[in-house]
């Protein structure tokens, strides 16, 4: 229980990057994923879950007043379930991947609803800014800034206890006596959600009419790897991709 | 003008810059990022304007509405910063052109945000760090962190650049930053990112399936053309409005069913 309360609080601290403070990216599931699979002794796996989540909602940002769900959560939450329930009880990875996100893109969806109540809640700091700053001056003024922090810190905390709590259990119990079947098809979405991944991506670049770039580099990338499937040539790709958008920022 | 007012220093500036990290705190829904904002510009305030009567009539007009990217908002307070110098200087306690500045830059300089950063640079890198995690055989430790060390080091220079870099070019430039912005294009760094995320992702769609040895009755090519039929699917679906969570669970209920037919 006493690693559940620890996660839960590096969980909440660093959801705080998110939106409300710095925004650094430390909360990204990419990142996420490698310090809470440091923390559970299993980097590798941390990183590659959080790999896959941040693929899918790789375009998700709270933009001026929108506020989407919270996927950093998500992440979280997917991660430590994941790894909890392929290290200590030997499930397999890629079905309690899968079952681990089912049960946590619910989390996420909730951290924005409350997020949006946070954000109503915090109209009552900037009511009280003024007459906390003639009170107290400039660190009337801090205060009621950095008090926004309070409450955004409370609901990650209670939003990852609540779902790693009782969740972790549910988690072991439904891996325990899911039918064969059912752990199949599980398995089968770990090795295709980079397709869901993939079409999100394509949903950004299509706005830009670019899509005629991506389908050169489909068939010539794929035709090469046919050939001769070296490493090399992604890299040479990332390399070229790189070369174009200098030629694209030179261009007038 | 008043020559006992003293020019601010670069410790005042790091200092903007150390708190516009905590802009969006108190975040609301009525003035947005204004507590944020006066958090930020509290060392000018109180570096300039010692006598109460006064820091209180800065911290009054420095609590009205403001809401512009997080991370351009540095210039902003840059310059913001240089106006309040220059006011406090001339003996003027009230600095109307700092707030009219300041007003006229956070709508362009929030677009240069949302398009550069949150809608390119950040998937783009994000890309290349998930693109390493998937093709470094994750098996390898070192391989694995490279891809959110890689992530993190390159979107750390890119926001930090013009989040610390931010405050003092707006400091030193002044009004002036508004005449170089004008000739800053975003819509053409978003385009070059997104030819490059277009590039990346042709990469990664071939790549997936043949270096995970997907093979439909036994053919690598098959094994690709069904990686690209499915994010065709999938893109079409979110083309309807699926959201990308209801599409997953679509997919865990069409994979169980086909698990169940013997599909798989």
């Amino acid at each position: 229980m006493d690693q559940i309360v620890w996660l839960s609080v590096l969980g909440a601290v660093l959801a705080l990057d998110y939106a409300m403070v710095g925004q650094f990216m430390v909360a990204q599931p990419l990142v996420i994923g490698g310090i809470f699979g440091a923390l559970l002794g299993d980097v590798p796996n941390g990183v590659l879950v959080g790999a896959l989540i941040q693929l899918i909602w790789i375009s998700i940002m709270p933009v001026g007043a929108y506020v989407p769900p919270d996927y950093t959560v998500t992440g979280g939450v997917t991660v430590i379930l994941t790894l909890t329930l392929v290290s200590q009880y030997g499930f397999q990875l890629g079905p309690s991947m899968v079952l681990a996100l089912g049960m946590s893109i619910p989390a996420g969806v909730l951290s924005g609803k409350l997020d949006i109540a946070t954000r109503h809640f915090n109209v009552r700091l900037d009511q009280s800014a003024e007459s906390l700053g003639s009170k107290y001056g400039l660190t009337g003024i801090a205060w009621a800034n950095l008090a926004g922090l309070g409450p955004a810190f409370l609901r990650n905390f209670l939003i990852y206890l609540l779902w790693l709590g009782p969740g972790v259990w549910l988690a072991v119990k439904l891996s325990g006596s899911l039918p064969a079947q059912v752990v199949k098809g599980l398995g089968l979405v770990f090795w295709i959600i980079p397709a869901l991944a993939f079409s999100v991506i394509l949903e950004i670049i299509a706005k830009d009419r670019v899509h005629w770039w991506m389908v050169a580099a489909f068939f010539s990338v794929g035709l090469l790897l046919l050939i001769w499937p070296g490493k090399i040539i992604l890299a040479l790709t990332t390399a070229i991709a790189g070369v174009m958008v200098m030629a694209c920022w030179r261009r007038k | 003008m008043n020559t006992s007012v003293s020019r601010l220093t670069n410790r005042t500036l790091t200092a903007i810059a150390w708190r516009s990290f905590f802009i969006q705190a108190g975040w609301n829904f009525q003035r947005m990022q204004n507590l944020g904002f006066c958090f930020a510009i509290s060392p000018v305030i109180k570096a300039l304007f010692p006598e109460p009567r006064i820091q209180q009539k800065a911290i009054k007009r420095h609590l009205e509405f403001f809401n512009t990217h997080p991370y351009s908002a540095s210039i902003i307070l840059g310059v913001v910063a240089k106006l309040e110098e220059q006011a406090a200087q001339a003996g003027d306690d009230e600095a109307r052109e700092a707030i009219r500045v300041k007003i006229g830059m956070m709508g362009p300089l929030a677009a240069l945000g949302d398009v550069v950063y949150w809608a390119m640079l950040r998937p783009a890198l994000a890309l290349i760090g998930v693109s390493i995690v998937l093709f470094g055989s994750w098996n390898q430790f070192w391989l694995v962190i490279l891809g959110p060390i890689c992530f993190l080091g390159l979107y750390s220079i890119a926001h930090l650049g013009l989040r610390i870099g931010g405050v003092f070019l707006g400091y030193n430039q002044g009004v002036g930053i508004v005449k170089k912005l004008r000739r800053f294009n975003p819509q053409k760094i978003a385009r070059c990112l997104s030819l490059f995320m277009a590039v990346m992702l042709g990469m990664v769609i071939s790549a997936y399936p043949l270096l995970n040895g997907w093979r439909i009755f036994d053919s690598r090519i098959l094994g690709v053309v069904l990686m690209g039929f499915l994010v065709g699917l999938l893109y079409l679906g979110l083309r309807q409005g699926i959201s990308a969570a209801w599409l997953f669970y679509g997919l865990v209920g069409l994979a169980i069913l086909a698990a169940y037919a013997g599909l798989v």
